[in-house]
């Protein structure tokens, strides 16, 4: 009998030494610290706005609440004591303090029409209700305008920037995070950015590009032995060379490489799982989308979205989507060429910038 | 979250630990088994286990012995009556799994699976020649240290591709690892010790079951509880 | 010579566990570092084609109008969307609230009634499919809570000329109800997070899940139309497609809201209908796969091959078990180490045979570290798991199939009163 006591106590150790690992588990299990179901969170790739539109939220909440006889010129602290200035225009002491290394750590509300010379930095978000023009080399932490707003060369914006009117870009600009505009964004040379939106698009320098004589269209038939169709599309096998000038009607995937001449017109949309070239005046009526690289030469129009996993090179004059309707353009890098239009949305995850304007 | 970068130096680092600690274990091991064997003749005495310690010596590689310790306790063949008692146990248990509500359902196929180990036991022994069972208790014993000693070498192994690539502090890592070490280092030797006397007091009828549920088994419930606990942790980017 | 057999019976099967483990072991590597691919993700803004939403529905009236008001509230364009509540001989009032939404909202919502032939939600799709246009068929669970971006999400990829088909990510919201619906959520967490998207990286196989997901219609067309003579129309529809020349693409941030078994009966019927339908896409679909069509690269097609042997893995667990045991009293040694893979297997999910740490690196990943101290109760689930999957392919294999029309077999609704959220669902729960 001792002998089965004492290994009913052993046994009651082995026990109590095995679960004891288990206890997270147990207590997590009685005693819940995760439980809930992951959020969701609709993560919408479409409103590129949507920062601006939070801010534009806050800032009239906050503004709301200040008390009543607060001048309209006013620098002090906002409700929720983010300090702020606000006027038709920034006071002296301020520029200079914007000037200064550290910046100007003071959220600024426009009333009324402002341009700066260069060389701030604000460290909190600005807003203008009416036109501002900022100068070279400045930085900002976000900028929200009513009206259009112009940054001047050199220009970094850390967050996003939105206009209700035309935004225009000076050259060798950085526009970290998002950049939109309810119109035109006109963007110089070498402007770096990771997202924009806006009905147009357009990297500057196209008035200077001449235009391209007319096609001639020629049918074209895909030959037999690397064609086959699939559904409503045509699957080429291997690489593809559309010749100059012909016209492709229908859809067509490539598991090779595809060019696509110049002139030449595919009625549908082409992917491919290597390389898309599209030469000069080549046009494409639906998307584009290469498991690679997307490189176009000069006068390319294309209907979109054009999506390519690695990169996207569009060359000068370049027109992607149409007015009433916008389309996507989308890759890690991204480079646009001189006077390419865009509508809609462009997202360059790994950053995406302009070609340098000719000197 | 889209990934995770695993800089080159965790990977580096990860694959020493996981080799360098793998080689501390074996280095451990003998020193280890002789505390085993010291804790094995403490248990003999009070849980009426005659017969002593013994000790297996195994060549690795011709590099080092091994030393297994082991009860050296002998168990028999079930008689009928043990063999009566069981079966109608069994039986209970299975019928008593048909009463168990839906919430219990893990736990009946639980215990018909054990049923079904102890069943097929039992026809064994039952049916099978007399002294056919190819083990005996002291080579049970024996095998069940071996497989605990081989577990805690693998360990720091299954850890570095596993558990040190991710993002958590080192410290925590170690500390998992000493922990879970630790914690087989302990079971390994009861386990050992639960099942030899269960087995000479109830016969070998109980040594197919207790090995074949109750046997690694445990050593894997062990080590995903602990990795499940620390991969709760949080990462060192402070994001969780 | 029997236990030369049986030895060579083990090993086969522990080879099989073993391509399985690195499988899954590659998956999560690749998760952690690999190039996360989502192509289509950014393509917020398009001319967007016509689509028309199927949801399937039968005896779904606690539910079926949270999913219509969730279909109306889309942002994407009101005259290219139309939405199909597909009512498969409703014995509740299903029919009287899809035909009260299709009054209030004409022309966008527009029922489609069942009151014969086949039943179950591949024939509904099957009937009701051909009758609607549109470049995309979406198909949602009628229990399902799309959020407002999904459509257009969802919709995104068919831009690419060679999707065939997309899946999206199903998330469970009633994971707080029991130990099951968290083990459930983990699962879910593995499969989609880890495994779909590693597939997705490595231009492997994800799979159409038969809701939150859409098909191309002209090439569902093109292949047949969808089977009505499965239990598995969704994973029959991923072979059908890749075989013929279509891309099946999956969607991580496509998310929706699901509701999963709260009750171990629940899950055991769900598992087994999968099962079923698995298997008979495996005895379809796995010869002309390893006949391995041109356009398919080998690894593509190993990989289909093993995903659509997920549910096969089951029985022949329990056979390496029963090998295993005879084996064992044959004297035959050592089996600490099929023993020893067997347990780690017993730490995963069956279905998707995600291992433990897919589950683990899944939960990470999405942020939610404390349940993956539930990790040891996988086991729970494995075993249920492996006793449903088995008696399921038992059942297929020996016993006859039912001549009556095919009945719905679907999850119990939990959520209540028409139209509730997650969110309430989820107050009305914690206790």
């Amino acid at each position: 009998m001792t002998e089965t006591v004492a290994f009913l106590l052993v046994l009651a150790a082995t026990a109590a030494w095995l679960l004891l690992p288990l206890l997270p588990a147990v207590t997590e299990l009685l005693r819940p610290t995760d439980i809930t179901p992951l959020q969701v969170v609709g993560r919408d790739a479409a409103n590129v706005a949507l920062f601006a539109q939070g801010f534009r939220a806050y800032l009239h909440r906050q503004l709301e609440f200040l008390p009543t006889d607060t001048p309209v010129e006013s620098i002090g602290t906002l409700p929720d004591r983010t300090p702020y200035v606000r006027g038709p225009r920034l006071p002296e002491s301020l520029l200079e303090e914007a000037r200064r290394e550290r910046g100007l750590d003071r959220l600024v509300v426009l009333t009324g029409p402002a341009t700066l010379a260069g060389g701030e930095t604000f460290l909190r978000e600005r807003y203008a209700s009416r036109g501002f023009a900022g100068g070279p080399r400045t930085i900002y932490r976000a900028v929200l305008g009513d009206v259009g707003l112009t940054l001047g060369p050199g220009t970094v914006v850390l967050r996003w920037v939105h206009a209700r009117g035309d935004l225009l870009v000076g050259d060798d600009s950085v526009l970290a995070g998002r950049a939109s505009s309810d119109q035109v964004i006109r963007l110089g040379g070498q402007v770096h950015f990771d997202r924009l939106a806006a009905e147009r698009i357009v990297v500057a320098g196209g008035a200077s590009l001449p235009d391209l004589p007319a096609p001639t269209p020629q049918p074209f038939v895909i030959p037999a032995g690397i064609a086959r169709q699939i559904g409503d599309h045509t699957r080429v096998t291997g690489d593809l060379l559309v010749p100059r000038d012909s016209v492709l009607n229908g859809d067509l995937v490539v598991s090779g490489s595809v060019t696509i001449g110049p002139g030449a017109h595919l009625v549908g949309s082409l992917k491919a799982h290597g390389e898309i070239h599209l030469g000069e005046g080549a046009k494409v009526d639906g998307s584009v989308i290469s498991r690679t690289n997307i490189r176009s030469e000069f006068r390319v129009t294309i209907g979109g979205p054009v999506v390519a996993e690695e990169e996207i090179r569009l060359g000068s004059g370049n027109t992607v989507g149409q007015q009433h309707r916008p389309s996507s353009l989308a890759a890690p890098r991204i480079e646009l060429g001189i006077g390419t239009i865009v509508h809609g949305l462009i997202t360059a995850t790994e950053g995406g910038t302009t070609a340098a304007l000719p000197e | 979250m889209l990934g995770m970068a695993i800089p080159r130096d965790r990977i580096l680092v990860a694959g020493l630990l996981g080799i360098g600690g793998a080689v501390a274990v074996v280095a451990g091991l003998n020193p280890l088994a002789e505390l085993w064997a010291r804790g094995f003749e403490l248990l003999a005495g009070p849980l009426g286990m005659p017969g002593g310690v013994g000790t297996q010596g195994t060549s690795i590689l011709g590099l080092l012995t091994l030393q297994t310790p082991f009860y050296l306790l002998e168990a028999g063949p079930p008689d009928a009556a043990m063999l009566r008692l069981v079966a109608v146990l069994a039986g209970a248990i299975l019928v008593a799994t048909m009463a168990l509500p839906p919430r219990f359902v893990p736990l009946r196929y639980f215990l018909r699976f054990l049923i079904l180990l102890q069943g097929i036991s039992l026809g064994y022994f039952a049916l099978a020649p007399a002294g056919s069972f190819p083990y005996t208790l002291p080579s049970y014993t024996a095998g069940l240290i071996g497989m605990g000693q081989v577990v805690l070498v693998i360990l720091p192994v299954i850890l570095a591709v596993t558990y040190y690539l991710f993002d958590i502090s080192w410290g925590r890592k170690l500390l998992l690892t000493a922990l879970l070490l630790g914690h087989l280092a302990v079971m390994i030797p009861l386990q050992a010790t639960v099942h030899a006397w269960l087995i000479a007091r109830g016969s070998l009828l109980f040594l197919p079951p207790l090995f074949l549920v109750f046997g690694i088994l445990v050593h894997v419930l062990v080590f995903v509880a602990f990795y499940g606990w620390g991969m709760s942790w949080p990462s060192t980017r402070g994001s969780g | 010579m029997i236990a030369a057999l049986l030895v060579g019976t083990l090993a086969t099967i522990v080879a099989v566990i073993l391509t399985y483990t690195i499988r899954h072991y590659t998956f999560t590597i690749n998760r952690l570092v690999g190039h996360h691919r989502q192509p289509y993700v950014d393509i917020g803004v398009a001319d967007w084609p016509e689509v028309t939403v199927l949801v399937p529905a039968h005896n779904e009236e606690r539910v079926i109008g949270g999913m219509l008001d969730a279909l109306l509230d889309q942002d994407y364009p009101a005259d290219r969307l139309t939405i199909v509540p597909i009512n498969d001989r409703s014995t509740d009032a299903t029919a009287t609230i899809v035909d009260a939404y299709a009054e209030r909202h004409p022309g966008r919502i527009v029922p489609h009634h069942r009151t014969n032939g086949v039943g179950g939600k591949a024939a509904a799709l099957r009937d009701a499919a051909p009758r609607f246009g549109g470049l995309v068929h979406l198909v949602f669970d009628a229990d399902y809570l799309p959020g407002r971006g999904l459509v257009r999400q969802l919709v995104a990829p068919f831009l690419d000329p060679e999707v065939g088909a997309v899946m999206g990510r199903v998330v469970p919201h009633n994971i707080s109800r029991s130990l099951l619906t968290r083990l459930l959520d983990l699962e879910r967490s593995g499969g989609y997070q880890v495994d779909q998207q590693a597939r997705m990286n490595l231009r492997l196989v994800p799979q159409y899940g038969g809701t939150v997901g859409g098909v191309r219609r002209t090439a569902v067309e093109a292949v047949g139309g969808w089977s009505d003579d499965t239990l598995a129309e969704d994973t029959d529809m991923t072979y059908r497609l890749l075989l013929a020349g279509w891309e099946v693409v999956y969607q991580n941030r496509s998310e929706c809201y699901e509701e999963v078994p709260e009750n171990w009966p629940t899950r055991i019927r769900q598992i087994m209908r999968w099962t079923q339908g698995h298997n008979q896409a495996l005895w379809r679909h796995w010869w002309p796969l390893f006949k391995r069509p041109g356009h398919l690269r080998r690894g593509l097609v190993f990989d289909g091959l093993l995903l659509l042997g997920v549910f096969a893995v089951g029985p022949l667990l329990l056979l390496g078990w029963g090998v295993a045991i005879a084996l064992f009293f044959m004297g035959v040694i050592p089996l600490h180490g099929f023993l020893a893979l067997l347990g780690i297997t017993a730490y995963g999910t069956l279905g998707n045979f995600a291992a433990f740490f897919e589950v683990a690196t899944a939960a990470r990943l999405d942020g939610t570290f404390g349940r993956i101290r539930l990790l040891p109760f996988l086991a729970f689930g494995f075993l249920v798991s492996l006793m449903s999957v088995s008696r399921a392919t038992l059942a297929q294999l020996f016993l006859p199939r039912p001549r009556q029309p095919r009945e719905w077999d679907k999850t119990e609704r939990y959520r209540g009163g028409n139209g509730s959220s997650p969110a309430d669902g989820a107050k009305r729960v914690q206790r």
